[in-house]
């Protein structure tokens, strides 16, 4: 039996949560759902800011709550790690004294992991400072510390990047790795960016309406049909799965092999045979009806159409395309819709410009 | 300079001031916390009770304390019997006296502070194993420090202006009661002593000047020190 278990049924407000889900000890899990599934109220019940109305709560073999014995912790007995999306810093301390405050009341001062975590999290010279005076990505690197240090069992991570720029996003997302990795402490990463989950997890959760609707590791979530819509009001695309096959040295190309489909992209450090997942956008895919002759294209990949959605509003289509076991999307004009007769099960070329790899 | 008379009211000011507030403050606190948290009609009661004296006549709070405060009275009784305390025509009754009518200041900029500081950042402290009370000791009343103060500075203004409640509960005796208002009054009911009641004036505006200014920079030095130069 795994040592963590969240079931709980939960009412805020009119928004009823049922939750049911488990994992072991090492992992990062990923919570995922579009933005008002009931991602964060997960976060506030696991650490005591919810009660909910039935349910067993147990974290590294601990029982936090539960309804039939009418056990229910208060949250400063849980011994939760947790990392809000804002960094929610005591503005009248120091840094210092902002990462010791968790650890002050959980554990007797322990200078080896003190200096290991700050070493992690690159907050050394900043340990005199006010909180007031850090950028958005030092503060939330502070507040990771002042979590990390009171002694949790568990990390719980709350869209922590949420309002940082990139470079500042993939530091941060390094660094929850490397905790992971060093510190043997599960970690419970809620996001709603699918780019964030899949670099970062090795099993995810997505929720809906505030239920748990599928779980499982990257290769079996990515089937799941409303993935792609996560970013909904952003950019359509799809994630597909394949396999590095070769790597071109003079060109600076790699060839991935999707269910036996070749599909080449910009050089990729990762060695041969490693698992990778592929983003694609929809309105990087075009359609043809024949093979193009002299063209910069490099994927020119046969695909049969599965189903067209016409987005009338927008005045596009999306075409789903097979590729192999998997299926891409390609976002056309209804004008290009029509010129090319394009009907379900016709064989058709899609054209693939640019190909991001975001995990593996 | 000033004269003996005038002197021994200003200390007894100040003195009766101190004391007012320092009884006052933890009350405050605690009230100031019930009324900004706590939502209910006993919160609406107690937060209707705490600004009566704001707009009641002073006179009124003078009488009403002491009815309660006469050897007769309730809370009167239960202190001359039990602690052998007398606070009619004393200090300590002037003291009541300032304490309650600068009451009401105290708590409004208490919980002022209260309302707009950011429960998130208690949420924080106690997912960090701080339980309620070392929360509320190590992180809210330090993030709302420049509210208590202002509270504090305007309630000892308060006292020190306090004239109906005093001369009402406790009258008007040199060197017991008798703090520069109240001084300030004689000095005007008594022919050829115009001088003394100038002099009286100017300390009284003085005082409350230089009250108002402290509070204002405490409360922007605390303000700077939690939140930097935003204030």
């Amino acid at each position: 039996m795994e040592s963590n278990l969240i079931k709980y049924k939960s009412t805020v407000g009119s928004f009823t949560s049922n939750i049911d889900l488990t994992f072991s000890d090492s992992n990062i899990i990923a919570i995922t759902g579009l933005s008002g599934s009931g991602k964060s109220t997960i976060a506030k019940v696991i650490c005591g800011l919810i009660e909910p109305i039935t349910g067993h709560i147990k974290i590294n073999n601990k029982i936090l709550y539960c309804s039939k014995n009418n056990i229910n912790l208060p949250p400063h007995l849980r011994k939760i790690g947790m990392v809000f999306q804002e960094p929610r810093l005591f503005s009248h301390m120091s840094v210092k004294n902002n990462l010791l405050y968790g650890q002050r009341r959980n554990s007797l001062f322990d200078q080896k992991k003190f200096s290991r975590i700050i070493k992690i999290l690159g907050i050394k010279n900043i340990l005199d400072r006010n909180t007031f005076n850090l950028s958005g990505g030092e503060a939330q690197r502070v507040s990771i510390g002042r979590a990390l240090l009171s002694e949790p069992k568990i990390l719980i991570l709350d869209e922590p990047l949420t309002g940082l720029d990139s470079p500042r996003q993939n530091k941060i997302m390094k660094i929850i790795k490397e905790i992971n990795k060093k510190m043997d402490i599960p970690i419970l990463f809620i996001s709603h960016s699918i780019d964030e989950i899949i670099f970062i997890s090795e099993k995810i959760i997505i929720i809906e309406n505030g239920k748990t609707v599928a779980q499982g590791s990257i290769e079996e979530i990515i089937s799941y049909k409303k993935l792609s819509y996560f970013n909904r009001g952003n950019t359509s695309y799809s994630l597909i799965k394949g396999i590095i096959r070769q790597h071109n040295k003079n060109n600076l190309s790699t060839t991935i092999d999707v269910d036996e489909i070749q599909i080449i992209t910009k050089y990729i450090s990762d060695k041969i045979n490693t698992n990778q997942i592929i983003k694609l956008y929809s309105k990087d895919i075009s359609i043809t009806t024949e093979i193009p002759k002299n063209i910069s294209i490099n994927n020119i990949l046969e695909t049969k159409i599965k189903k067209i959605k016409i987005i009338k509003q927008n005045g596009t289509a999306e075409v789903f395309l097979s590729l192999g076991k998997q299926q891409i999307i390609s976002e056309i004009t209804l004008f290009s819709l029509h010129k090319l007769k394009l009907k379900i099960n016709l064989k058709v070329y899609a054209l693939v410009k640019a190909v991001s790899i975001v995990g593996k | 300079m000033l004269n003996p008379i005038e002197i021994e009211a200003l200390k007894l000011s100040g003195f009766i001031a101190i004391v007012a507030i320092s009884v006052s403050i933890i009350p405050g606190i605690i009230i100031a916390w019930i009324i900004s948290r706590k939502k209910g009609l006993l919160s609406s009661i107690l937060n209707m009770i705490v600004y009566l004296p704001l707009v009641l006549p002073p006179v009124v709070i003078g009488y009403l304390l002491l009815l309660l405060f006469s050897h007769n009275g309730i809370i009167g009784n239960f202190l001359l019997e039990y602690f052998n305390i007398s606070v009619n025509f004393s200090w300590k009754g002037a003291a009541i006296a300032a304490a309650v009518v600068s009451f009401p200041l105290l708590v409004r900029s208490i919980k002022l502070g209260f309302d707009t500081f950011d429960h998130k950042t208690e949420e924080a402290a106690y997912i960090n194993g701080a339980s309620k009370l070392d929360c509320f000791i190590s992180i809210t009343l330090p993030q709302i420090l420049p509210s208590i103060i202002t509270g504090i500075t305007l309630a000892f203004a308060r006292c020190l202006a306090e004239f109906g409640a005093t001369i009402t509960f406790v009258s008007n005796i040199p060197g017991e009661t008798q703090t520069l208002p109240l001084a300030l009054y004689t000095a005007t009911q008594i022919p050829g002593t115009e001088e003394s009641a100038i002099r009286l004036v100017i300390i009284s505006i003085i005082l409350a000047f230089v009250s108002v200014a402290i509070a204002e920079i405490l409360a922007k030095r605390t303000n700077k020190r939690i939140i930097g130069n935003k204030y």
